[in-house]
This record gives C-alpha cells, sequence and structure tokens, in this order.
C-alpha cells in the first residue's frame, strides 16, 4: 500500500497512529518521504490542507474515532475550500471489534461520511490496488474535496486479542 | 469579576515591568494596530488569518493573494501554516497570526514545529483576553504563560511584547534574521470593540484558489 503512495509522488504523509492500521503505518515509515505523527488528527488534516497549497499531494491516515474529533477541519476547511484530501480511515467498531468504547463510531463513520459529501468506500482485501486508485483519482481529478477510503479491523488481520 | 481582575492584575504587572506612563500609554496598543504591524512586516510571506474577527479586521486593513483567511476550524492556523511551511524551502518565511482563544483551543499544533524541523515559521498571538466574534466573554489567558508553553512545544525563540516598539523590535528582528529557528510571539493588546469590517469579499475555496496561485508564483522563488 506504502509503495503506491511513494510511487505516486505522495508527501507528507501524517496522521495519527491506530492498531488496525500498524502494518501500514509501519510501511509508510519506511518509505523514503516519511511519516509525521500528528498530535491529533484535526491537526494533521490542517497542515495537510496547508501543505497542498504550495503543490504537495499529502496523505492523512487515522483511526475513525479521530474522524469524530476532525469533524470541524472537515466541515469548516477541508471542505469548503476544497482541499483535495485522500484520507485512510480504519473502521473500529466494526466486526470483529466489539469494544464499547468504539461502537457507536463504527456505526457513525459511513453515515457521517456520506452526509458530509465526502466520497468514501471500503477497501477490499483482494482488489486493493484498484481501491488505492480510486482515492487518487477522486482526489486528483479538480474536483476538489477530501475523500475516504476505509479500513475494516479484518484488512490486516487484527483480532480483538491484539 | 475573574477576567476583569486577572486583565488588571496584568496590566499592572506590564507597568511596572516598564516603569513609565508614555509605556503604560503603549500598553493600550490596540489590536488593529498591532495586526497592521504584523501585516507590514510580513509582506511577501505567505499568512494565515485565524477565525472570523482577525480575518475580517485583516481584509478591512488591506487584502491580498498571500493571505489565508481562515475563517472557521478555530485552533488548527499554526497547522495550516506548518502545512505550508513544509513544502516550502526554508528560506521563505510562514507567519500564522492567531488569537488567544484559538491559541488556548489548540496548544499542541506547536509540536509541529519540533517534529517537523520547521524554521521558517513565526506564530504571533495577538492576546486581548477574550473572545472578541462571541461577544467579548473572557479566555483564561491572563492564567497562562504563552511564551513558556510555546518554548516548552517547540518553539525556539519565544518572546512576549506589551507594546507597540516592542512588537516592532521583536517583528524586525524575525523577519530580518537569517532564517535559524522559528519564532513565537505573544503580543499583548487591547481589545477594540466594534465589528472588524465586512465578512470576506471572497468565496473560501476562492480564497484557497488565490492563496495557491500566489504560491505557485511567488513563494517558491529565491
Amino acid at each position: 500500500m506504502a509503495t503506491f503512495f511513494a510511487d505516486h509522488g505522495y508527501g507528507p504523509c501524517t496522521g495519527v497512529p491506530c492498531g488496525i492500521l500498524a502494518p501500514l503505518f509501519a510501511e509508510l515509515e519506511r518509505m523514503p518521504q516519511g511519516f509525521i505523527y500528528a498530535p491529533r488528527e484535526d491537526t494533521a488534516i490542517a497542515m495537510a490542507c496547508g501543505s497542498i497549497t504550495t503543490g504537495c499531494k499529502p496523505l492523512v491516515v487515522m483511526q475513525n474515532s479521530g474522524l469524530g474529533q476532525s469533524v470541524n477541519a472537515l466541515a469548516s476547511l477541508a471542505i469548503p475550500y476544497r482541499f483535495p484530501l485522500p484520507m485512510i480511515v480504519s473502521l473500529r467498531g466494526i466486526a470483529p471489534d466489539t469494544t464499547e468504547e468504539n461502537r457507536s463510531m463504527g456505526d457513525l463513520t459511513i453515515p457521517l461520511l456520506d452526509r458530509l459529501g465526502i466520497p468514501n468506500r471500503v477497501a477490499r482485501a483482494n482488489f486493493f490496488p484498484a481501491d488505492l486508485h480510486w482515492l487518487h483519482e477522486v482526489t486528483g481529478t479538480g474536483v476538489a474535496g477530501p475523500a475516504a477510503l476505509l479500513v475494516e479491523p479484518s484488512f490486516f488481520e487484527w483480532s480483538p486479542r491484539t | 469579576m475573574e477576567s476583569q481582575d486577572m486583565t488588571s492584575l496584568r496590566e499592572t504587572t506590564a507597568v511596572a515591568d516598564t516603569g513609565s506612563r508614555a509605556d503604560a500609554d503603549d500598553l493600550a496598543m490596540g489590536e488593529t494596530s498591532a495586526l497592521r504591524a504584523v501585516m507590514k512586516h510580513a509582506e511577501g510571506c505567505p499568512v494565515v488569518f485565524s477565525t472570523g474577527y482577525l480575518c475580517r479586521r485583516a481584509q478591512a486593513i488591506r487584502d491580498s493573494p498571500n493571505h489565508f483567511y481562515m475563517t472557521g476550524s478555530m485552533g488548527l492556523a499554526l497547522a495550516i501554516a506548518a502545512g505550508i511551511a513544509a513544502g516550502l524551502p526554508p528560506s521563505r518565511p510562514v507567519v500564522a497570526i492567531d488569537g488567544d482563544g484559538s491559541w488556548l483551543m489548540n496548544p499542541a499544533n506547536a509540536v509541529l514545529i519540533g517534529t517537523c524541523g520547521l524554521v521558517n515559521v513565526h506564530h504571533i498571538v495577538l492576546d486581548n483576553g477574550s473572545y472578541m466574534s462571541t461577544g467579548g466573554q473572557p479566555t483564561v489567558s491572563g492564567q497562562v504563560d504563552f511564551a513558556a508553553a510555546a518554548h516548552a512545544l517547540s518553539f525556539g525563540g519565544v518572546a512576549t511584547v506589551n507594546n507597540c516598539r516592542e512588537l516592532d523590535e521583536r517583528l524586525t528582528a524575525a523577519f530580518s534574521a537569517p532564517v535559524a529557528s522559528s519564532t513565537f510571539t505573544h503580543c499583548r493588546v487591547r481589545p477594540v470593540p466594534g465589528a472588524p469590517g465586512g465578512r470576506l469579499m471572497l468565496p473560501l475555496d476562492q480564497v484557497r484558489d488565490r492563496f495557491q496561485s500566489w504560491i505557485s508564483t511567488v513563494a517558491h522563488q529565491g
């Protein structure tokens, strides 16, 4: 996955870690552009938006709990200013993740993105290169705005025991 | 009542520091005067303005393509500036202007300066002790040592200024020196009552388009 972003000139890559996405974070850290860990997900979104004004192609990676933290950054910055912002967002609170603290955000993630008008799709383990291309295309067509590729717990074989 | 007490305490302390009636008058530097001074020093630099009133006041003083008016997303101006700085050569200064309420909302922004090793960000907080755009409610700025906090979070060079002369000296040093470290300036100002000028003339996507075009033609040079 990370190779795709390196090959397509993405950077800075920024965000806040998530257990479901831990293998992706490890890959992104090893890429030439590295990974910038931000203190909060909305801060990562704002930094990414700033970098877009200089011609960069940033990537923001986060857990869906951080999407909750980021609603205002999306609603009042990324969307109205039309920043073409690709995001990878995990889906905590979706089976087999039954942790109570993540269940509400798990239920809310896709409806929230839909109501914000943010294009989104769930990454498919067997077809993820196509899903990465979708994210690349939808934020690179000039119809600017954020888009989200969602990653279920099973994608990187996350289990409640980890 | 508490906020009045804090304001009095802060002013008393500052006057005692400077020690003269003339400086006490200087302390009453209005936020518009301070903003005008910052804009003058930051001419030709990308500038991110935080939230409604600061954006409107800046636009009323002088609208310019190098202005990024961040009308919402309170607390994120420095993060935007950090993203801009990360994409430009270290020799290009980038400016973020916050209010005290915006700074208090998200001081953690500042860790990006250290994390990204940015040496070209100048963060200026105009502290009027109140949330002006929502009716002048008091902030807790009087309880907080902004400069010490900014230093602890990442900024190498920090200062607090209390009058026009100190602000001018501070900004002259920050903008004329060979860029060696990002700076933080806490600027105590007097709130200016009344409307800050009209709402933004441009739709927000055009604010971004204009700013981005300006960056592509100007800021990458030199």
